[in-house]
């Protein structure tokens, strides 16, 4: 798979803004890079390459044109992919980590009940986010392993007040 | 009649072919294509051009749901789920769908052809409707 690549060529007229935002919305959520302007990649895996054949519906019911090619990568050109790919998936799981550290020194604040509900409900929140991360993480990131970390500790430390509370 | 749709099915042709079989045609029969041509003869479901496919943003359970007018209680719940199975970038819009997807992906493993995993899959969409109608009635 490393080496075989997904790419949609698109062209939307430029109104409904809000087809183009739709179309923009759901590659961003694919994970796509933008190569250029309305060409966009992914790993060509059969899940992905299944969710672009959708967008490329949306894309033609729209008004829009587009060709869904599989391309295959020399070995040079796939690695610069692979590490703008590795690139973003970090920047995803660093975000993650930096909001669990805050959430982490913010457990030492909390009085109220209702500090420990408003901490239960960010944690959800960030397992949630963690799950979307982790989609996107397609070639393998470290620090998967430092968020998954993160959550562990938070929700212990959330367990150990609540036992105290008891 | 006859319907068709591509081989080594998942979560959306599973489940469309449940709702056709359940609420549309009892009498349905499938049969499967390896590159998504047309198989003459046949209704194609969750192909590309397909009129039963998926439609804007739409996956093609939903369009379905839509194109029949069906109502069944827990149908509008259940179609949010597979939605979210099916669409990836919307699969953390209901809290199942992860799982749904998972699930679905099993099923396709532990079946050891599309047909069979037809068979077991309408079990288990029999099942999940009744499961997300009892939550309705809570």
């Amino acid at each position: 798979m490393a080496n075989e690549w997904a790419l949609l060529v698109y062209k939307l007229p430029s109104l409904p803004s809000r087809l183009r935002l739709s179309v923009w919305r759901r590659l961003q959520a694919l994970g796509c890079i933008y190569l250029q302007d309305g060409v966009c990649v992914l790993p060509r895996r059969d899940d992905l390459f299944e969710n672009l054949q959708y967008v490329a519906v949306q894309i033609s019911e729209g008004g829009g044109v587009f060709h869904l090619l599989t391309s295959k990568g020399s070995a040079e050109e796939s690695e610069k992919l692979i590490e703008r790919f590795r690139i973003l998936a970090d920047e995803r799981l660093r975000t993650a980590l930096t909001r669990l550290r805050e959430l982490e020194l913010k457990l030492s604040d909390i009085g109220q009940i209702s500090d420990f509900e408003r901490a239960e409900d960010e944690l959800k929140k960030e397992r949630v986010a963690f799950l979307k991360a982790r989609r996107l993480n397609y070639f393998g990131s470290d620090l998967e392993v430092e968020v998954e970390a993160a959550l562990d500790r938070v929700r212990s430390e959330l367990d150990r007040l609540a036992r105290g509370a008891k | 009649m006859r319907y068709s749709t591509r081989e080594n099915v998942h979560v959306d042709r599973i489940a469309s072919a449940w709702l056709i079989k359940r609420f549309v045609d009892r009498d349905a029969v499938f049969e499967f294509t390896s590159d998504g041509s047309q198989v003459s003869g046949t209704i194609p479901f969750d192909m590309p051009g397909a009129d039963l496919g998926h439609h804007g943003t739409r996956c093609t359970f939903e369009t379905i749901i839509e194109k029949y007018g069906l109502r069944e209680q827990g149908l509008a719940e259940l179609a949010a789920i597979i939605h979210g199975a099916d669409i990836l970038p919307d699969i953390d819009t209901t809290l199942e769908s992860i799982g749904i997807d998972l699930a679905f992906r099993a099923i396709r493993l532990a079946n050891a052809s599309d047909q069979e995993a037809f068979q077991f899959g309408f079990r288990f969409m029999d099942g999940l409707l009744l499961a997300v109608q009892a939550r309705g009635l809570r």
